[in-house]
């Protein structure tokens, strides 16, 4: 697997980049590699995503090839695109993000941050009531069993362009930050590491290449 | 040769997708490996491929709309030549043929699980006529014969002005009103659940109309089919004399303290939880979790669905708290302004419907929650005690509980605790 570090990149320029890995995966002349960035900031919106969910009607929001609604993406978020070849792992939409919310929270917890799924709504939530809030948002994009698009966490993301939208489609969302979160200082630079090093073995462990597949490692 | 598209199965737990958004228009023209279509599931969209060449003959399911996997969503074949007869498609597994929903039962299969009755049998004609207007007996384009599904017209009876009796868009134009139209407007009164889950009288529901889940609707389907395919339900029903419960209210009332009757019975359910913590517990496949804290949920109608804001921490909170805490919650669930983490963590649940002059009725329980206090109105009664026969005010409850958690002289003990307390409701006041 390869692992790119792009730092601040435009959205744009990140998905035409993912376009050309997906078509290169899918033939098999590209290895599986994980995408680790920020964006500038940017709103976008899956193709079933409604258009209301867009509070602030200065924001144009861009249009993608992902599941799940509107949602905010800029400096201080740590966004991750995966393009994983999953018609050799498995072919599970499902598991595939279970696995990704499975590595957030993994993550979440090294750094003392207890998170958690919600069943029913796709995402990282933080556990501690009564302030349970989204800390990770997750869109995934699939084209021959590759994927594209995949998660944004929040490390020190300024939550205040959230209250333009209703994340993910959830009115009044509560959306927090591993800042908030957790003690101490955290930095996107010092998450691509965290996540540098567990994605791979993580993927392997939860979706296993299968048995007679060529393992591109 | 006609090629049939069907809903893909992008996980083993998919048993739904959503059709987003079609990549190509009937009619046009499609290559091996083109994408046909782009389908939902959770959060994760897949773009369908096309495995044959040929021009796009027909799609049956509209963007927006959830179809069943395996259900037939396209068909691809060469040009002129008709799209088969709904009723052949092939199916899965042969021995299941015959039980096989047609695609317009498929689509609406979610929503079945929790709408009346006479929404689901405002459907029933439509999949009549989709089954009839594929058939290849009458002459008409794929075009026209998606128009005629769509408003829900008979083929069989229109009469075609084209060459061969060819039936032509415009000849539909004019054509039958349409039968569930006409059902509804003379149709009975709504049942009692519809009325709960619509204040509004309910709109007409137009034949062959397929109405896309609301997330709302979705989010309820799924709660209760889970409950009801999973959980061993079963039944208490207790009444209750409800006449000091009502001085009490009156007398605070005149004190200042404004309260619901409902915030009484949630004073009241918190009590007797917590002399009957089982009840307050939650079923976790092989294990039970035993819940601290009482968080009690209230089930509030709106008009697109319900919702149940949770009162956290009941066993803390005073009466007074409590019907502070309820009307906040309750006004903002109504205004659609409550976030995920108010509608969460709950441990038990009450469902009133006394305000509809309900006497008794059976809710399904929320899972993992163990049980649910269905409430019923307060309606005069003649009471006889000791001996002689006087006028009462009473409610009946009916407690619904999971019995791989609860058993029943457990479930009856919770009840008898509960009418003790609101028939003697000086207790809530300490």
């Amino acid at each position: 697997m390869i692992i790119k570090n792009l730092g601040l990149i435009d959205f744009h320029e990140a998905y035409t980049l993912q376009e050309w890995l997906v078509a290169g995966v899918a033939t098999g002349t590209e290895d599986e590699t994980l995408l680790l960035m920020e964006h500038p900031p940017v709103f976008t919106i899956g193709s079933g995503g409604q258009t209301e969910n867009i509070l602030d009607p200065s924001i144009t929001a861009v249009r993608i090839n992902r599941g799940g609604d509107v949602t905010y993406h800029g400096p201080g978020q740590l966004v991750v695109y995966p393009i994983i070849n999953l018609a050799r792992r498995g072919k599970d939409l499902h598991r595939y993000l279970r696995f990704l919310e499975e590595l957030i929270i993994r993550i979440a917890a090294d750094l003392g941050v207890a998170a958690q799924r919600v069943s029913g709504m796709t995402g990282v939530w933080t556990a501690s009531p009564p302030a349970s809030a989204k800390l990770a948002s997750i869109g995934v994009g699939v084209r021959r069993w590759v994927t594209m698009h995949g998660f944004a966490l929040n490390v020190t993301t300024d939550l205040s362009q959230f209250s333009r939208i209703n994340p993910c489609g959830l009115v009044a969302c509560p959306v927090t930050s591993l800042l908030l979160e957790c003690v101490g200082t955290v930095s996107v630079d010092e998450l691509k590491k965290w996540v540098t090093l567990s994605f791979e073995k993580l993927l392997n462990d939860l979706l296993p290449v299968d048995s007679g597949g060529i393992i591109n490692t | 040769m006609a090629t049939e598209i069907t809903m893909p199965k992008l996980s083993d737990t998919m048993t739904e997708g959503r059709l987003i958004s079609w990549k190509k228009s009937v009619g046009e023209k499609v290559e091996r490996g083109d994408i046909l279509a782009e389908v939902e599931t959770d959060k994760a969209n897949m773009e369908l491929e096309s495995f044959s060449s040929g021009i796009l003959l027909e799609t049956r399911v509209k963007p927006g709309d959830m179809a069943v996997v395996g259900t037939v969503i396209a068909i691809v074949g060469d040009s002129g030549e008709a799209p088969p007869p709904v009723q052949k498609t092939t199916l899965p597994s042969a021995e299941t043929e015959k039980q096989q929903p047609t695609p317009a039962e498929q689509v609406l299969k979610g929503k079945e699980a929790a709408e009346t009755e006479e929404i689901q049998e405002s459907v029933k004609p439509a999949e009549q006529t989709s089954a009839v207007t594929a058939t290849e007996e009458e002459k008409a384009s794929p075009m026209v014969r998606r128009l005629a599904r769509e408003k829900g017209i008979d083929l069989k009876r229109v009469k075609g002005s084209g060459p061969d009796g060819r039936i032509l868009q415009k000849d539909l134009d004019g054509s039958f009103p349409k039968q569930a139209e006409v059902k509804i407007e003379n149709g009975k009164k709504p049942t009692i659940e519809e009325r709960e889950l619509k204040l509004e009288p309910p709109k007409p529901v137009a034949e062959g109309e397929v109405l896309a889940l609301s997330r709302m609707r979705a989010a309820i389907a799924r709660t209760v089919s889970r409950a009801w395919q999973e959980i061993p339900h079963f039944t208490v029903t207790v009444s209750i004399n409800m006449s000091e419960a009502e001085e009490v209210r009156r007398e605070l009332k005149e004190s200042g303290t404004a309260l619901s009757i409902n915030d009484l019975i949630i004073k009241a359910a918190t009590m007797a939880l917590v002399k009957f913590p089982q009840v307050n517990n939650s079923f976790a496949g092989d294990r039970i979790r035993v819940n601290g804290e009482i968080n009690i949920g209230i089930a509030v109608s709106l008009e697109e669905g319900l919702v149940v804001p949770v009162i956290k921490g009941c066993r803390e909170l005073s009466l007074k708290e409590i019907a502070a805490r309820s009307r906040e919650l309750v006004g903002r669930a109504k205004n659609g302004k409550i976030g995920e983490t108010e509608l969460s963590g709950g441990t038990f649940t009450i469902s009133n419907l006394g305000m509809f002059g309900i006497e008794e009725f059976m809710a399904v329980i929320q899972p993992p929650q163990g049980a649910i206090l269905a409430v019923g109105g307060i309606r005069d009664e003649a009471v006889v005690k000791n001996g002689s026969i006087k006028a009462g005010r009473v409610m009946r409850v009916t407690i619904s509980a999971d019995h791989r958690l609860i058993d029943g002289a457990y479930a009856a003990q919770f009840l008898q605790e509960l009418k003790r307390v609101l028939e003697n409701p000086v207790s809530m006041l300490l």
